[in-house]
């Protein structure tokens, strides 16, 4: 059975000099990348019965959830106090734009993004220059890059506080055994190196895929334009800042907007280092979120909470995606 | 000559360069695999033993229940969580199958129909998709465990499934649509001159042309469900849905030192995404790619 609207002999529909613009017309003449080519004329009907389980998807765990999170966040509500459902309006907003904890929280989400998204895109780079040279183990250390990527959240969260543990830690005994320490330190207890430590721990976890990336963009560099400046006797710096870096800065920019959206999501290293602690200096606004809705209950500001994030996440996203458009990289 | 002595400089620089991120990025992941090998003792050596001295599987045996009953009773005493790794295992290979399959199953039709159809402002719902991989999970795991509750899937591998299929899915039909972008479509046209319908040629020819982009896909989706960890902390109670995450951070709340365990349960999560990240590397690298160049 042909499909409704196709031509019976489209071979003979291709030979046969149809009028452009009709439905049989020459299918070279018309058929870009990308183009059916027997019936040309869209389709919507069969476009939106193929989406129509993932559109289903979505109404049901995405636009329902974020409507009925907004709502509850307007309401005094905590699972342990039912009776005390009410409407508050924007009072959970007001309450927690004026609380000092939401301020320090959203300072310490700042500083872990900023930290581990340096941390992260400067290494990557930096590996994916090394593996894009020449030198006897490269193929050993390019096979096997991928692993710690592969490596799950928890599991890396877990493995660090191994290795940094204050008793029995392979760090502390290294750095002891080395000399550059006189005693084991406890690192996740303190406040000074909690946040390092979950720092180093997430672009542990993060390098390989920024590298990769970065690697793909690197090996399509022409060689020419290298033999070029070198030509012109610029040293390797130059060659970096004035052809490397503006051939990367697409891929950088990507990967930016990858790992800043990872970055403001992080809450799995963080349940497993370190808590949120010492103290508060570990609590990020995911975590914040996560704590004042399933430990403390309280779901009218936990959506609130988690209705800032989102905004946040959505603002930066557009800057993102207005910095892409002037580049002309979504234009395609 | 000159040219030579610094060439080989160079190359001496490279390889500890090499050395020094081969140190950084592969000890934590060695470390992890040789304290799952050590015994309690061994494990608290002041200073640790960088090569177990007398590496033993016990560890793992204890996790399937195989072994000397006296030293199971033992572990079951000490951590009581080792025995809920294996069925953990069961729960996280049952939902990483079903978002696999319920991926392929969503996202290729949606992909096939963004990369086909040729329909005129497609561009608003592949934004609207794109869009909801922006949404912070944390935003939508509090909505949804109230739903989940009021359905009563609450501790039920299904709420699971449905949680992941909406992280992943909506990455899968954005990276599915750029890779049958890139596919020739004159073979399609060669199909229809022969006569195939449009479900024939989607079966006979596109399906089977796209495998390395579903196979990526599909991959891409058990890896991201068999890792995640918000939403499964959140959803599961008991040994009847908790995944191998929620388990392996379970040892975290408990007061003695059970590193040997709980390293050999985080091996036993890493295992899988390890194995398909070398195996499938092509696939993985470039399917990130692609979802990181348009998206």
């Amino acid at each position: 059975m042909a499909v409704k609207g196709e031509h019976p002999f489209p071979a003979l529909a291709r030979s046969t000099n149809a009028q452009p613009g009709k439905m049989w017309s020459l299918a070279r003449a018309r058929s870009g990348p990308g183009r059916w080519v027997a019936p040309r004329e869209p389709q919507p009907f069969l476009f939106f019965a193929l989406n129509t389980p993932a559109i289903l998807l979505l109404l049901a765990f995405v636009l329902y959830p974020i409507i009925y999170s907004f709502l509850l966040s307007l309401h005094q509500y905590n699972l342990w106090q039912p009776a005390r459902f009410r409407f508050i309006g924007l009072d959970n907003y007001i309450s927690i734009l004026g609380s000092e904890q939401f301020w320090r929280a959203a300072q310490t989400t700042a500083l872990f993004s900023l930290g581990s998204i340096t941390m992260t895109i400067v290494l990557g780079t930096l590996l994916a220059l090394l593996l894009n040279e020449v030198f006897p183990g490269r193929a050993l250390l390019r096979a096997i890059i991928l692993i710690p990527w592969a490596v799950p959240p928890v599991v890396n969260g877990l493995i660090w506080q191994w290795l940094l543990d204050g008793r029995y830690g392979l760090i502390n005994a290294v750095l002891v055994g080395a000399g550059v320490l006189d005693d084991y330190r406890s690192w996740l207890t303190d406040v000074n190196t909690a946040m390092p430590a979950l720092i180093v721990a997430q672009a542990w976890n993060h390098i390989p895929f920024v590298s990769l990336v970065v690697l793909a963009a690197l090996q399509t560099i022409p060689d020419e334009l290298y033999e070029a400046a070198r030509m012109d006797g610029a040293n390797v710096f130059q060659r970096f800042a004035a052809i490397t870096l503006p051939w990367l800065s697409h891929s950088l920019l990507l990967v930016l907007i990858t790992q800043t959206m990872v970055a403001l999501r992080t809450f799995d290293i963080i349940y497993v280092l370190t808590g949120g602690g010492p103290g508060d200096s570990t609590t990020v606004l995911a975590w914040l979120t996560y704590v004042t809705t399933f430990n403390f209950a309280d779901f009218g500001r936990g959506n609130a909470y988690a209705y800032l994030i989102a905004l946040t996440t959505f603002a930066l996203s557009i800057i993102y995606i207005r910095l892409l458009w002037k580049r002309g990289e979504l234009a395609r | 000559m000159i040219s030579r002595r610094t060439d080989i400089l160079r190359t001496c620089g490279l390889m500890t360069a090499a050395a020094l991120f081969f140190l950084f990025m592969f000890t934590p992941v060695y470390w992890m695999v040789a304290t799952s090998l050590m015994t309690e003792a061994e494990m608290l050596a002041v200073p640790p033993h960088f090569i177990p001295q007398a590496p033993t599987l016990r560890n793992y045996a204890t996790i399937f229940g195989i072994g000397d009953p006296e030293y199971i009773a033992f572990a079951q005493n000490r951590a009581p969580a080792v025995f809920d790794i294996f069925p953990a295992m069961i729960n996280s290979l049952t939902v990483g199958l079903c978002v696999a399959l319920a991926n392929l199953l969503i996202a290729s039709p949606a992909a096939y129909a963004f990369s086909r159809l040729n329909v005129r402002r497609s561009l608003p719902l592949l934004m609207v998709y794109l869009g909801s991989r922006m949404l912070p999970p944390i935003m939508l795991v509090v909505p949804m465990f109230l739903l989940m509750r009021n359905f009563g899937l609450i501790d039920t591998p299904l709420s699971l499934i449905a949680a992941y299929c909406i992280l992943t899915v909506p990455f899968s039909i954005w990276l599915l649509q750029a890779y049958f972008k890139t596919m020739p479509v004159e073979l399609e046209d060669s199909a229809v001159i022969d006569g195939a319908t449009r479900w024939q040629t989607m079966r006979y020819v596109v399906l089977p042309l796209a495998r390395p982009g579903l196979t990526c896909v599909a991959i891409l989706a058990f890896m991201a469900s068999w890792s995640e960890f918000l939403f499964a902390v959140v959803f599961t109670k008991t040994t009847a849905s908790k995944t191998l995450p929620v388990v392996t951070a379970s040892f975290v709340d408990t007061a003695s030192i059970q590193f040997d365990y709980v390293m050999t349960a985080g091996v036993l999560t890493a295992l899988p995404p390890f194995l398909l990240a070398l195996i499938f590397q092509r696939y993985i690298v470039g399917g990130l790619a692609a979802g990181a160049v348009k998206g």
